[in-house]
């Protein structure tokens, strides 16, 4: 009942949200605030209510479609249920940021918000891999009308990219999982499409690796990984500043919580195969991210280009194939998640200020905007990975982990936390440090004002979460152990069965 | 007289009334009214008879899944009749001319739904195209292009007729070999050694080309943009929707009860055309300004993506035929309310002036974004319940080739949908068009009406689908 609650209260709240919007200008950004905050109580109820022996927190299962036995299955565990908080959470920021900017039509606007965050949070619940598709699908739609009609100067192109690259993905996984559920009814004779039933499927070699081609193709490109990137820096961009937010910091975790979920369970002799060829995608997106984020002269662009950087992170640590790399994957997933919504959020403040992101033309603002620049100035050193943030135990976790098989990679991406270090420290000094310098503003316009307490209100909650994740990250790490260590296992044997065989095939040769 | 015969009849009765209403009286209102009485009659009708056991009567099949298509047929000509009043009081010549051709054109193609024989096949065949003929070049005097729907009509008329010619010369030569004009009848094995075994093929190919034809696919597409384009709103509706629906139940029942899909050149040639229609019709759909030439080539790509069921096998776990009704019901009703919505509107026929519509009436926009939505087969649409359902049995079925052409023609076909969206979306503050005309209360409700069904069927489709599975076991 609580996750049925989670998945209907945002759809609720977009509908009244919408509805609201003809009669007063303000009503709907006040519905929708409400009614993120009504999401947390079943949220909240769940924690409370856990059973401490099971995977699962809590369950629920509704017959939807029994010609294909289709069951609308939600469950959570300790992932979902980190996952869907940060998503809450993170709406809530988005909500702050669009407070001001957005004026006209607002009533549309929160209705697409809050759809979007239905999606996702149904993403992050969905058991049945055609439920866990639909979600996937439709968060794109109302994400896409975020960017189409409040985004900024280029934003149809940037919204048709973003549309039509997810979906390509998309469309491969909808294959695989059609493939994956006519294996099952090859095998046992009847339909299913339920993650519970289909991990029991045991698939030949070369099943494995078609059928994970076409989630690992769709989950890439939503990372995104290194040859299908290119929506995202056109869309960061584009997108206003609550849909740059949610983008960054929980639409690109959809898929590493998709290859967590699904690939590395469902596919772990693909997984264990093909780690190498991944690893590398992911070390080559995290040096590659870094350096385009470092020649970058539009501030949200770099913050798109430096999410590509930390993503890889998260690529390597999934497929580092043990639990340690696993667990730093999931921290740097939230820590990425807050520093992204944080840096966008600046980039959304100063755009609002100068009516420019463009480094070329704005530097020096710490002299009229002080307690911001202090602000931005400690997130970005979070994204850099300082110690005493989130970011550091995640990245630190990912290459401790991944050194143990792939030592290489690790030392490549430990090098790309230099280059994080470079481009972060050159925005913070173009953008806030020197002399002054502003985009051409009219007599007229009022005199640029500092954050006010809805904005210092919204970083700082953000800095506090990620130094509690720096300092204290034991709970997350406790509640991620479980899952972690068993999908650790799982892909440990793999990879010593496959080490064996490579052993006798030596032997034989020999 | 057999009681599954009373749709039919009573339709035909109708329009030999309306055939006296107007010559006596040709006055719209009451015609629009009679018609629409008529068809809700036979639409319940048909209703009642889809519990009847299936049996054969006068060269007519009725079994469920007959009647089932029937009932799409019937629902697809309510939905572009019901706004027909509307657009008929601005083209006020012979209002009552439009209601008999539809209604024949409705008696056409439902003859040939349940046609189980070459000869009523080739009856219905013949009312349709005529039918639709005089439609397409249907017109007022004031009306500005004029000259769009007659060389429209031209151009179906000359086609039209080389495509029945050509189906006639092949069921000739079938003839010839098998003896009986049966459509169970024309099987490979059937063979005889009166005709040589290519001329067999050829005779089949003959019938494939001149079916090809008449749904426009490539290719044989060329004429079909043209003819959307000239033709009025209402009968571009009946072409795409209707005629289509007709013929391809006919070439469903020809390959499904002659296997004619395990001939390997007829394999070869229908996989080539399946392919290329995809593709082809998509990428021309591309950089179409006109809505009408670009609905007419998504509709070369959709019945591409429909030649996939004549593929599969008879022992899959989802039946062709339920994949087919699945997908005419999603795929005909987001299309016709598409249509009945411009109809509505009036002259907007290219992107330029459908630019903002969702600022200027929101409710109709918002349908339209419903449809295209559904006709991209996004989520949590009907439409994209049939994709899924192709999707999953192409898979079963290992037709990987189709299958990639499936997936890179909706990958392009997602550029022209979502830029639809996007021209709808668009802030204007430049023009509110003169031309385009609000939508009058009832146009609206069944503009819902349709919506809800597309949406609601999409988020909870197994009603649809545990009927569907029924009815064609039954």
């Amino acid at each position: 009942m609580n996750l049925l609650l989670l998945l209907l209260l945002p759809i609720m709240g977009a509908g009244i949200a919408w509805l609201s919007g003809r009669y007063h200008d303000n009503a709907p950004r006040f519905i929708a605030l409400v009614t993120l905050l009504l999401c947390h109580l079943p949220l909240v109820n769940i924690w409370l209510n856990r059973a401490d022996d099971t995977l699962w927190l809590a369950t629920i299962n509704i017959p939807w479609l029994s010609r294909l036995n289709l069951d609308l299955h939600f469950a959570v565990d300790a992932l979902s249920l980190l996952l869907v908080a940060l998503t809450l959470f993170i709406a809530l920021l988005a909500l702050l940021a669009s407070w001001q900017e957005i004026s006209h039509k607002s009533g549309l606007f929160y209705l697409n918000l809050l759809l979007t965050i239905a999606g996702i949070i149904g993403v992050f619940m969905s058991l049945n891999l055609l439920v866990f598709f639909v979600f996937w699908e439709v968060m794109l739609v109302p994400m896409f009308f975020l960017i189409n009609i409040w985004g900024h100067e280029n934003r149809h192109y940037a919204a048709l990219k973003f549309l039509i690259f997810t979906q390509f993905g998309g469309l491969l996984m909808l294959i695989s999982i059609c493939a994956l559920s006519v294996i099952h009814l090859q095998q046992t004779g009847n339909w299913s499409f339920d993650y519970l039933q289909l991990s029991q499927l045991s698939l030949s070699n070369l099943q494995q690796n078609w059928l994970a081609l076409g989630f690992m193709l769709a989950f890439l490109v939503k990372l995104p990984a290194l040859p299908f990137h290119s929506w995202l820096p056109d869309a960061h961009t584009q997108a206003p500043t609550g849909a740059s937010i949610i983008l960054a910091a929980v639409l690109l975790k959809t898929s590493a919580y998709g290859i967590i979920r699904f690939v590395l369970a469902l596919f772990p002799q693909f997984s264990s195969e093909f780690a190498g060829v991944i690893n590398t995608i992911a070390v080559v997106g995290i040096i590659y991210g870094a350096c385009l984020a470092f020649a970058q002269t539009d501030l949200k662009r770099l913050v798109a280009y430096s999410s590509i950087s930390h993503m890889g992170f998260v690529l390597l640590g999934c497929f580092s194939l043990n639990a340690l790399a696993l667990q730093g994957a999931i921290v740097q997933m939230i820590a990425h998640g807050l520093t992204s919504a944080g840096l966008f959020a600046v980039a959304g403040m100063i755009q609002v200020r100068y009516g420019t992101r463009d480094l070329t033309k704005i530097g020096g603002l710490a002299q009229q905007l002080p307690q911001l620049a202090g602000l931005a100035m400690i997130l970005t050193i979070a994204t850099l990975g300082m110690p005493g943030f989130g970011n550091f135990v995640g990245e630190f976790l990912v290459l401790l982990g991944s050194f143990e098989h792939y030592k290489v990679f690790s030392i490549i991406g430990a090098a790309g936390l230099i280059f994080s270090a470079c481009y972060c420290l050159v925005v913070i000094h173009r953008c806030f440090w020197g002399p002054l310098k502003t985009a051409e503003r009219h007599e007229s316009q009022d005199p640029v004002q500092d954050v006010s307490a809805r904005e210092r209100l919204s970083l700082i909650s953000l800095i506090v979460a990620l130094i509690f994740l720096g300092l204290q990250p034991q709970p997350i790490l406790n509640l991620t152990a479980r899952l972690s260590q068993q999908i650790g296992k799982q892909l440990n044997a793999q990879q010593s069965v496959q080490q064996t065989n490579i052993t006798i095939t030596q032997e034989q040769a020999r | 007289m057999n009681m599954q015969l009373a749709p039919i009849t009573l339709l035909i009765v109708s329009s030999l009334i309306l055939v006296l209403m107007i010559a006596f009286n040709n006055d719209l209102r009451r015609c629009h009214w009679f018609t629409g009485l008529a068809l809700i009659a036979t639409l319940v009708m048909q209703v009642i008879m889809l519990k009847a056991p299936s049996q054969s009567v006068l060269l007519l099949d009725f079994s469920p899944f007959n009647t089932a298509l029937c009932i799409l047929a019937l629902m697809l000509v309510f939905i572009i009749y019901w706004p027909l009043q509307r657009w008929l009081n601005e083209n006020p010549t012979s209002p009552g001319q439009f209601y008999l051709l539809l209604h024949w054109c409705t008696i056409g193609a439902l003859v040939m739904i349940l046609a189980n024989h070459f000869a009523i096949f080739f009856l219905g065949l013949e009312l349709l195209s005529l039918s639709l003929i005089a439609l397409v070049a249907y017109q007022c005097p004031e009306q500005q292009d004029t000259d769009h729907a007659i060389e429209a009509a031209v151009k179906y008329l000359i086609l039209s007729a080389i495509g029945s010619a050509v189906i006639l010369l092949g069921f000739a030569l079938l003839y010839l070999n098998s003896g009986s004009l049966y459509l169970d009848a024309f099987g490979i094995e059937q063979a005889t050694t009166l005709l040589p075994y290519w001329l067999i093929i050829g005779a089949i190919l003959f019938i494939l080309g001149g079916m090809l034809f008449k749904l426009s696919l490539a290719p044989c597409h060329l004429w079909f943009a043209d003819l959307l384009q000239g033709a009025p709103t209402p009968v571009a509706a009946l072409l795409s929707t209707l005629s289509k629906l007709a013929i391809f139940s006919v070439l469903f029942k020809l390959f499904l009860f002659n296997g004619w899909f395990k001939i390997g050149v007829i394999e070869q040639v229908m996989t080539v055309v399946a392919i290329i229609s995809m593709l082809w019709g998509n990428l021309l759909a591309l950089k179409q300004q006109n809505i009408y030439r670009l609905l007419a080539y998504s509709s070369i790509a959709h019945f591409g993506y429909l030649l996939i069921i004549l593929s599969l096998s008879k022992d899959s776990a989802i039946v062709s035929q339920e994949i087919l009704v699945i997908y005419l019901f999603a795929y005909l009703i987001a299309l016709s309310a598409l249509f009945s919505l411009l109809n509505q509107l009036g002259q907007c026929d290219t992107l330029k002036k459908l630019q903002g519509l969702l600022w200027r009436q929101p409710l109709a926009a918002i349908t339209l974004m419903l449809m295209v939505l559904s006709l991209a087969g996004i989520p949590l649409t009907i439409g994209f319940m049939a994709k899924f359902y192709l999707v999953l049995s192409s898979v079963e079925n290992q037709a990987w080739g189709l299958l990639t052409a499936l997936l890179l023609g909706s990958i392009i076909s997602m550029f022209y949908y979502f830029n639809l969206l996007i021209v709808l979306a668009k802030s204007d503050k430049q023009q509110t068009s003169d031309e385009e005309l609000s939508i009058s209360l009832p146009n609206a409700v069944a503009n819902v009406f349709i919506a809800v069904i597309v949406i609601t069927l999409g988020i909870y489709p197994d009603p649809i689908t545990q009927f569907i599975s029924v009815l064609v076991k039954g």
